[in-house]
């Protein structure tokens, strides 16, 4: 990964924390998970499993697999973090690391129902403008 | 290395200074303090606390780095515990440092810290000897997850106090000047990616320079 591109995801975080779209700040959970998920990649992904334990050492707070899914979704969703995920082993979450690995995880992310393909659109064109006009999803955006 | 100067302690300052004399012969004269409560000591009674202590298998203290854009020096400290676990952890100080007053030896204050900060990861306090606790850190990069929050918390309130980010009502805080030092020390735009020998470095920085000047005292001055 270019050294750009790997401050590309540090520098969204902290932008983030200082000064949060639209208001919505980061909560210490969600601060939490995105933060652990800046040191996963898609050779190594972070895990639903390794995020719950985590959760519960450093916070000591015991979340289910879907209040993590519902987290990750909120980062992507109103924070705008292109925080992908593989299906297939090795299974977990990272933080994008160039527009190669966003624009494949789109076109499998456009498999979903409407509501992650609103929830991709709001990714990509935060992120990753130039990939919006090649991905197939118009009538989605805004 | 300066000797502290006789004032007056605080009951809980006389107490450990007390206990740190009778349990492990620790010259009061060698301790300092930051500010009311926050003890410093050398990094030669620092080891010789843990090892009566007897709570490490070995500890290991060592220079790491200079950084000279910010006139700090940095070391690197490492324990292993009993258990065979092994915690390293970096210590950052800036040449010319004042604790109660006198310049310290910026090299035995960033080794005291690496020390304290690998002794506490271990979960022991040299202050607080018989305090010891077990942590499970298996996973290191939940420790950094924790660690990179709680580093950048206190880097963004610095800034604020010291006013390289300026809050603005109603709108974004103005970052400019934070990023700006950033490129200018760091060759970067962001702390989030920083290791935590950075992070401290730059906490280090940023509790040691002179705040901003607002602009009326700029105004004032011409």
């Amino acid at each position: 990964m270019s050294a750009q591109l790997e401050q590309l995801k540090f520098r969204l975080f902290e932008d983030e924390l200082l000064n949060p779209l639209r208001g919505h700040e980061l909560s210490e959970l969600e601060s939490f998970v995105a933060s652990l998920l800046l040191n996963a990649s898609s050779q190594k992904p972070i895990g639903i499993k390794e995020i719950k334990r985590a959760v519960h050492k450093h916070l000591e707070q015991r979340i289910s697999e879907r209040r993590v899914k519902a987290i990750i979704r909120k980062l992507r969703k109103v924070h705008f973090f292109p925080i992908l995920s593989h299906t297939a082993e090795p299974t977990g979450y990272w933080w994008s690391e160039s527009s190669e690995q966003m624009k494949a995880f789109a076109e499998r992310f456009q498999e979903q129902p409407l509501d992650q393909l609103h929830t991709l659109s709001k990714m990509v064109k935060h992120n990753y403008p130039e990939l919006a006009g090649q991905l197939k999803f118009e009538d989605i955006l805004d | 290395m300066s000797t502290i100067t006789q004032r007056q302690y605080s009951a809980d300052e006389s107490l450990l200074l007390s206990q740190l004399h009778d349990r492990f012969g620790i010259d009061p004269n060698r301790v300092l303090f930051f500010k009311p409560g926050e003890p410093w000591l050398p990094s030669e009674e620092l080891i010789a606390i843990a090892r009566q202590a007897d709570v490490f298998q070995s500890i290991h203290e060592s220079f790491d780095q200079d950084i000279p854009s910010l006139s700090q020096v940095a070391h690197t400290a490492m324990v292993t515990d009993k258990m065979g676990r092994t915690f390293s952890r970096s210590g950052v100080a800036t040449i010319g440092e004042m604790i109660e007053g006198k310049e310290v030896d910026a090299h035995d204050l960033a080794a005291s810290r690496a020390l304290r900060n690998a002794m506490g990861a271990a979960g022991f306090n040299p202050f607080r000897v018989g305090a010891a606790i077990t942590l499970d850190l298996s996973l290191k990069h939940d420790e950094e997850a924790q660690q990179r929050n709680k580093d950048l918390r206190r880097i963004h309130a610095l800034a604020v106090e010291k006013r390289y980010i300026k809050p603005v009502p109603g709108s974004p805080s103005d970052t400019t000047e934070y990023r700006n030092m950033l490129r200018e020390k760091y060759g970067v735009i962001s702390a989030a990616g920083f290791d935590a020998t950075q992070r401290l470095s730059l906490i280090n920085h940023l509790e040691q320079v002179e705040p901003l000047a607002v602009e009326q005292d700029i105004e004032q001055l011409v």
